[in-house]
């Protein structure tokens, strides 16, 4: 009887131990590995092309996921075209339906370039570029990094020299085929 | 004298093509060497000067002087002493819309060097000495490959290959390299050996190869130890020779696609890349190559002694030109060979064959579900159910059924009925999966790089939002202090 509860006593404490240090370890983990924001937000957000460029009428990618999680229309943005929609309506269990043309069209991506011999070194184009391609300090002349460049066109409109160009990329890029605004209107 | 150990494979290929292997039709003439007067070389994209920086029109070459180094570190040695007769932009040899930079030389001494322009190495080479000799004599892979041999030699290995299986039918640069050179070949396995403290050495033919087994075993080395090296003979049957499926056969090691073999412990080698490696390290850089010029369309096949940058035409030529008709030549072999569409451009370290063959006009018709392609695929892959997925642009169905598996054997576009494009259109699906990944890491940088200035501006602002709230603080007690004296006045 004795050596009984001994036994119940016994378990009850190492079980007790064990949830607490289960408990313990879980809390911690979900602290050290949480995800900030909704992690729907996040899961659109990666299948959208991160241009950047505001074409859809948000002021970058991740605010559109957001407003695409809040019931949003899923396809307003050119840059991502048909592949871009496709992998929406089948994160969020809709049909696919084709680019709404009031947002642009699909074009193959660009990169940006300045005229470095025009360049007055005004860093209007630094402050505007979202994802921060552009080299250069005030009065000196400015450069674009091709390989972080999304061609999101913002930079053009403030330069007060028209010196920078948006040019087909130097390295193979998908084709075009495959994420044509058209074909999406094909299929729908 | 010591003997080899001659081991017969007792794995076969699942899968994969016994047909004939036309190979009698270029090894019927003996090895002749090429003489070309004028060469043509492509400069590497990566290049930091010009070429006009680096030579003037009228220069002259030694044969063997670097004229470059690649990014990789590969240096490309002159083949023949020549001048620079012109520099400038042209045709790729597959005619890619991006041209590339050119070197034209005018051939001053036909002969290949004669002086070792690296000095010779001693016996014996540590690892060091020798990546920075495979190197510097721009020992790259010869089968068809071309990738640096020094960067496969950085991993910890433990066991080396030699792909002698050359099982695409036509094909016969490596058939002759190891009946001609088999010493040469032996050399370089002995130095491998001893400078990347390898355990073993697997030598793999196919059966189809009795002349080329025989110069190998003749030449065996008594330094090495038979305990450790090896000539395994497998079946005849086309693709034992890629990669993944020979370690397969001469090992029966499976190596996933995921990672590459050098992760294992194992180097893959060609023997033509062997023989130019022992070349090496007598100090004689990679000049020439061996190609084959073979195919239906060849009036006198056979192999060649070629310099780099020969011009294709006078190869041809050299082989008794085209038979009358139209032909397409292809760079490589009768299954994966690319078509030429630059004769005139120059023959590359990658160029091991020439196949030529009349152009028949073949029009695809639908898969009638038959079966054939599955039945030939070596990797166990369905092919019609890729075709489907990637003629109707479903590139993540295909993924889904393995697309990144396919070898771009060609098996399955031999035996379909259909004549469809099966191997092209999964090469295409493969490029545009690894521009699309491209893509996915430049949209991931991209979204850090618009966070991380997302966080500046908010940092920024909000000091300033501090910044404005303590001046607005001061200004309000000075004016405080205006209001208090002004009040002290009045009163
Ligand atoms: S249109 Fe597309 S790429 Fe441009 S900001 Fe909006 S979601 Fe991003
Ligand atoms: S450099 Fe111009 S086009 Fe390129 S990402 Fe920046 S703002 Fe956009
Ligand atoms: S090309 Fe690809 S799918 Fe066709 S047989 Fe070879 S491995 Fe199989
Ligand atoms: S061999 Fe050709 S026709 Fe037969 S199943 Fe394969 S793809 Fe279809």
């Amino acid at each position: 009887m004795n050596e009984i509860t001994i036994d119940i006593i016994a378990g009850v404490i190492a079980l007790t131990a064990l949830t607490t240090a289960g408990g313990l370890l879980l809390q911690t983990l979900s602290r050290r590995f949480r995800v900030d924001g909704s992690p729907l937000v996040a899961q659109i957000d990666a299948c959208l092309p991160q241009t950047q460029c505001g074409q859809c009428g948000h002021p970058g990618c991740r605010p559109y996921a957001e407003a695409i999680a809040s019931g949003e229309s899923i396809n307003k943005c050119p840059p991502g075209g048909r592949d871009t929609i496709e992998a929406l309506a089948d994160l969020l269990g809709k049909e696919p339906i084709p680019l709404d043309a009031a947002h642009g069209i699909t074009e193959l991506p660009k990169v940006a370039v300045i005229d470095e011999t025009v360049c007055i070194g005004c860093t209007k184009c630094i402050v505007a570029c979202p994802v921060d391609a552009i080299l250069g300090a005030a009065k000196l002349m400015h450069t674009v990094i091709a390989d972080e460049c999304t061609g999101c066109d913002l930079c053009l409109a403030p330069c007060p020299v028209d010196c920078i160009a948006l040019v087909p990329r130097s390295w193979p890029t998908r084709d075009i085929k495959s994420t044509d605004s058209r074909e999406v209107i094909a299929r729908g | 004298m010591a003997e080899c150990r001659i081991i017969q494979s007792p794995r076969r290929l699942a899968g994969g093509l016994q047909r004939a292997d036309g190979k009698a039709l270029s090894l019927s003439q003996p090895l002749m060497q090429m003489n070309p007067p004028v060469l043509q070389l492509a400069l590497p994209d990566t290049l930091e000067d010009t070429p006009l920086e680096r030579w003037s029109i009228g220069d002259q070459i030694e044969a063997g002087q670097p004229l470059f180094t690649t990014q990789e570190g590969i240096t490309q040695a002159c083949p023949r002493t020549a001048t620079v007769e012109s520099v400038g932009t042209g045709k790729t040899l597959s005619g890619s819309p991006t041209p590339c930079r050119l070197l034209n030389l005018t051939v001053v001494d036909p002969d290949p060097p004669r002086q070792p322009s690296l000095t010779p190495l001693p016996a014996n080479p540590d690892g060091r000495t020798l990546r920075q000799r495979a190197a510097d004599a721009g020992i790259v892979g010869l089968g068809g490959g071309g990738f640096p041999a020094h960067l496969k030699w950085q991993h910890r290995l433990h066991t080396l290959i030699v792909n002698g299986a050359e099982c695409e039918p036509f094909l016969t640069a490596d058939e002759q390299t190891m009946r001609l050179r088999a010493p040469a070949i032996w050399d370089a396995v002995v130095a491998l050996m001893s400078a990347l403290s390898l355990q073993r050495c697997v030598l793999v033919l196919e059966d189809n190869k009795p002349e080329a087994l025989a110069a190998l075993q003749a030449a065996y080395p008594s330094v090495l130890d038979a305990q450790d090296v090896c000539i395994t003979v497998i079946q005849s049957q086309y693709p034992s020779g890629a990669e993944r499926q020979l370690i397969w056969l001469a090992l029966g090691l499976e190596i996933a696609t995921t990672t590459s073999p050098v992760e294992h412990g194992i180097v893959v080698h060609n023997p033509v890349t062997l023989a130019a490696l022992a070349d090496a390290l007598h100090g004689y850089p990679l000049t020439d190559r061996i190609v084959t010029v073979t195919g239906p369309s060849i009036v006198t096949p056979g192999t060649f002694q070629t310099p780099l940058g020969t011009p294709i035409d006078l190869l041809l030529s050299q082989a008794g030109g085209l038979r009358p008709g139209h032909h397409n030549v292809f760079h490589g072999g009768p299954y994966t060979g690319w078509p030429i569409s630059n004769t005139a451009a120059g023959v590359r370290a990658t160029t091991a064959c020439l196949y030529a063959a009349p152009v028949v006009s073949q029009t695809p018709s639908p898969c009638i579900r038959c079966g054939a392609c599955a039945e030939v695929c070596p990797v166990h892959l369905q092919p019609q159910q890729l075709f489907a997925a990637l003629t109707h642009d479903q590139l993540d169905e295909a993924l889904h059924v393995g697309l990144s598996q396919c070898l771009e054997c060609g098996a399955c576009d031999v035996v379909c009925p259909s004549n469809l494009s099966l191997t092209k259109t999964f090469q295409d699906g493969i490029q545009d999966h690894q521009l699309q990944q491209a893509e996915k890491q430049r949209a991931d940088r991209a979204r850090t790089r618009f966070e991380a200035r997302n966080q500046r501006l908010l940092k920024r602002s909000e000091a300033d939002e501090t910044r404005r709230a303590v001046r607005r603080e001061r200004s309000g007690s000075a004016l405080d202090r205006i209001r208090a004296a002004r009040a002290e006045e009045t009163h």
